[in-house]
């Protein structure tokens, strides 16, 4: 049993399956679902449609060249069976697999990082805008009112403290 | 999915370019099964026009299916000429053939051919 990758959209292909398509040169193009086969049937190219792993890889959106995926290249070299051999070799799937999901998750956040300040900027100013579409306008009015009398009781407080603060002061002034 | 009168190419150098069906065993032919044929098209080689032969259907448009649920499918519908004993006409093939050749009942025909996958 072998997992195949798909040529359009470069998903695994588990067995049952999708379908293969042999061409009269003898080219075979494996497709994981309809979805790929009729995108091919059509001549789109992979690298143009934009929910396939070689369009995001190609356009940078995704960890294209790594270390890692040296795992999954195909040799075409078999191996004698030797039951040690295929311990290690699940072993290290595992672990080779593990390292990459974080790089692809490190890869990820490292683009989507600078979009972050972007992002909350935006949604600041749409909170502002839009706040309409949320709420209605009539406790808006009243939100703004209880905005008020917060900011005055804040000026009250702070008023006291600093008044508090001078006596304070002129106390110690008083003990010297 | 062949039914009877469809057009066979055949990719063998035994001189025939087309074929059509004229009896299937089960109503349908697929990758595999052995239909009698009616050369339609021939250029040289040993066979003429008008002959019925006998021919194993190589590829075809419908998908053909594995036992392990794998589907392929070609571009085309071809066939390889068979003598009445069933060994290939002609000796070279132009095209591939999948593994339902890999049986010892074709191996005269998967010699003259590449294997598919």
């Amino acid at each position: 049993m072998r997992l195949e990758k798909c040529w359009f959209c470069s998903s695994t292909i588990y067995p049952g399956h999708g379908i293969t398509f042999v061409r009269n040169d003898a080219t075979t193009f494996k497709f994981c679902r309809s979805k790929c086969h009729k995108n091919f049937k059509m001549k789109r190219n992979p690298r143009k449609v934009r929910w396939t792993k070689a369009y995001r890889k190609l356009a940078g959106k995704e960890l294209a060249e790594d270390a890692t995926f040296e795992m999954e290249r195909r040799r075409n070299r078999p191996e004698k069976y030797d039951r040690d051999l295929v311990k290690k070799t699940v072993k290290a799937i595992e672990r080779i697999s593990e390292i990459r999901v974080r790089r692809q998750e490190r890869f990820y956040e490292k683009r989507m990082a600078k979009v972050k300040g972007q992002q909350v900027a935006r949604d600041k100013q749409q909170l502002e805008q839009e706040i309409h579409l949320v709420k209605a306008p009539a406790s808006l009015v009243s939100d703004k009112a209880q905005q008020k009398s917060k900011e005055k009781l804040k000026v009250a407080v702070e008023a006291k403290q600093q008044k508090q603060k001078q006596q304070a002061q002129g106390a110690d002034a008083m003990q010297e | 999915m062949l039914p009877k009168g469809a057009f066979l190419k055949i990719i063998d150098n035994s001189g025939a370019r087309l074929g059509q069906i004229i009896w299937t065993r089960f109503g349908t032919a697929g990758a595999g099964n052995v239909v009698k044929v009616a050369i339609k098209e021939a250029k040289g080689g040993k066979v003429t026009k008008g002959q019925m032969k006998k021919a194993v259907v190589v590829e075809t448009k419908y998908p053909t299916r594995r036992p392990n649920g794998a589907h392929y499918q070609s571009l085309r519908n071809t066939a390889v000429l068979l003598s009445d004993k069933g060994n290939p006409l002609g000796n070279r093939l132009r095209g591939m053939l999948g593994l339902e050749f890999a049986r010892p009942r074709w191996k005269r025909v998967s010699m003259l051919g590449k294997r598919l996958f």
